[in-house]
């Protein structure tokens, strides 16, 4: 006798459909479980069975062999239980083969036969459907989750017996149930997200952090301690535009396989923001863990900002982690079982002190550090990683003066839109969406003659490398979008190079 | 002798007769060497069986069937081996069953047979 079903396992955000078969032999009881399962998946065969037994249903005596096909592919973890408990109650007879066969489950169960929520549901929901098997059975705790995907027929239990009784079973009864023990999923923050009216003071650097969300540019700010750089870069999704529907499943997949997606708020629409504290492993940023990788900040950031405060705090080789990735929008990691790719396009805003006392400002008057530990202390940002950061402000400390509340984030991000919109509109017909991304080339052939000119005269004297000339450029066409024009002018390359306001300091 | 192994060996009592009533030559009851006992050796056809009987009176403690772990028929089959040395006859197939015996308050025992097990 042999019972069917399907179900998702994953390899990063990719799902993959697989076939649950249970045989039932007659021989001594045993329960074998065979398919690449690893040490996690092992465990199902105790849970499956314990949840069984709790669901007033008898356990079949007999040898039963249940084979998760492809076997090539390595499978881990919980989300198969239900799948495994279904095959093995439709082949002993229990329910009817046909629902049984007829769906795809997903859910982990617990020794009381409670159907418990899973991460990476909504991946696995979408592989579901994409491999034309909209009939998914998932946890309650998931459903919301799971409703999220287009053409999903969502079918949500909370325990086996409910599942059971639906397939045709007369014998199932759940339990009786304790007060669930699962802590709601830790949400994404994003009512969290502060205004930017709480920031006093400070023009040139919520001037700066504009333009890093018309454009998408990865920021730069060093200034003193308690200048307010963290607070800034807090409230930069604020003013972010929403993300493109691409970007918002790819963003909500992520968060639902790391356990951080709240479902109640349905697709994450709003740009993540990720800081990580500087004590953070490589592994724990780019993503990892043993055998399969799981993702990390920097794709938990996808679409949205990763913030590294502190950055020269950060270990070096953490920081050159990020170089390939901001390259690429991705990151692919090779573990024992196989390489896992996960997006991670992100805008990085970095904030530092300038020296390790943090008051190396203005004239350095109050600075302890010596010349060459301050030197030491930015080497770690080295080249290639400032390199890819077209905005490197200076942010000082505020006067009274200063202190006046500044523009809402709605207000800013209403021209950070319009921006974005004109910008989309330009390169319609090209690869790219943000002036960050647009590369060297075509800035070349299409800056206007007379505006160029202000960074090829910097580069003459000496001010300006080649790539920073590149990097002017790219940021005067944000400024340029952000001013409703078409092209840049000298002007916007000037405002451009100044905020490069570190370029040469040492 | 304790209440549990006078269950035993009614059980095993009843499997034997059964066993005869088929049509089996049941050469060997409670067969014991150094290595341990088999309950019964039967011969089925041109083939030799290792019978290992296991009796019990509720499912209290799961079924008879679960209680014969691989271990325990892993023991059976060396002392089936070591049984078969001690003979002189030839076997073409050699094969080991288990049988398993509820014995309820009231009524005859329920036998469930599991052939060939592995």
């Amino acid at each position: 006798m042999i019972g069917r079903t399907r179900s998702v396992v994953l390899t990063g955000v990719r799902g993959h459909l697989i076939d649950v078969e249970a045989h039932l032999a007659a021989s001594l009881p045993a329960f074998t479980l065979v398919g690449l399962p690893d040490a996690s998946l092992h465990e199902a065969r105790d849970r499956v069975r314990a949840a069984v037994a709790s669901s007033s249903l008898a356990w079949p005596q007999r040898r039963i062999t249940v084979n998760l096909s492809p076997a090539s592919l390595p499978k881990s973890g919980s989300v198969t239980d239900l799948a495994i408990a279904v095959a093995v109650m439709a082949a002993a007879g229990m329910i009817a083969p046909a629902s049984a066969a007829r769906a795809v489950h997903l859910g982990e169960l617990g020794l009381d036969g409670q159907v418990r929520p899973v991460r990476g549901i909504l991946p696995s929901v979408i592989a579901a459907v994409e491999a034309g098997c909209p009939h998914v059975v998932v946890p309650q705790a998931n459903a919301g989750e799971a409703g999220l995907v287009p053409g999903a027929e969502v079918t949500a239990v909370d325990s086996l017996a409910q599942l059971a009784a639906l397939y045709g079973s007369d014998d199932a009864r759940p339990t009786a149930r304790g007060p669930s023990a699962t802590p709601p999923a830790e949400a994404v923050s994003e009512a969290t997200v502060a205004d930017l009216a709480d920031v006093r003071g400070q023009t040139e650097a919520r001037w700066a952090l504009e333009v890093a969300a018309a454009g998408g540019h990865h920021l730069l700010m060093v200034g003193p301690p308690g200048a307010g750089k963290t607070m800034l870069a807090s409230r930069l999704p604020g003013i972010l535009p929403d993300l493109a529907p691409a970007d918002a499943l790819a963003a909500t997949s992520i968060h639902s396989i790391a356990g951080t997606l709240d479902a109640s708020t349905g697709l994450l629409t709003r740009p993540p923001f990720e800081a990580p504290h500087h004590s953070a492993s490589a592994a724990a940023i780019v993503g990892g863990g043993a055998r399969l990788a799981r993702p990390g900040a920097i794709s938990r950031a996808h679409g949205g900002v990763l913030f590294l405060d502190e950055a020269p705090e950060f270990p070096m080789g953490v920081l050159q982690t990020l170089r390939q990735p901001i390259e690429s929008g991705e990151i692919v990691l090779h573990r024992a079982y196989g390489a896992t790719r996960y997006p991670a396009r992100f805008q990085l805003v970095l904030a530092a002190n300038p020296c390790p006392c943090g008051h190396y400002f203005g004239r350095g008057g109050d600075c302890t550090c010596t010349p060459m530990a301050r030197r030491r202390y930015f080497a770690r940002l080295s080249g290639p990683l400032l390199d890819r950061i077209d905005l490197q402000v200076d942010v000082l400390p505020v006067r009274r003066a200063q202190a006046a509340p500044g523009e809402s984030s709605a207000s800013v991000a209403q021209r950070v839109g319009q921006a974005r919109d004109r910008a989309r509109r330009r390169w319609a017909d090209l690869p790219w969406t943000a002036s960050a991304q647009v590369p060297s080339r075509w800035l070349r052939d299409n800056t206007p003659r007379s505006a160029a000119s202000v960074a090829h005269a910097a580069m003459e004297r000496g001010r300006l490398s080649a790539r920073g000339a590149d990097r002017a450029l790219r940021v005067a066409w944000t400024l340029a979008d952000l001013d409703a024009v078409a092209a840049p002018t000298s002007d916007h390359v000037a405002r451009a190079m100044m905020l490069r306001s570190r370029d040469g300091v040492q | 002798m304790a209440a549990k192994d006078a269950v035993g060996r009614y059980g095993e009592r009843v499997v034997a007769e059964r066993l005869a009533a088929l049509g089996w030559e049941v050469l060997e009851r409670n067969w014991r060497c150094a290595l341990g006992e088999l309950d019964i050796v039967a011969v089925d056809h041109d083939c030799v069986v290792a019978v290992e009987v296991k009796t019990r009176r509720t499912a209290t403690f799961g079924s008879p069937l679960e209680a014969v772990t691989p271990v325990k028929v892993a023991r059976i089959r060396k002392l089936l081996a070591a049984w078969l040395a001690s003979q002189d006859r030839t076997f073409t197939e050699a094969r080991i069953d288990v049988v398993a015996v509820t014995l309820p308050s009231a009524g005859a025992a329920q036998l469930e047979y599991v052939r060939g097990a592995t």
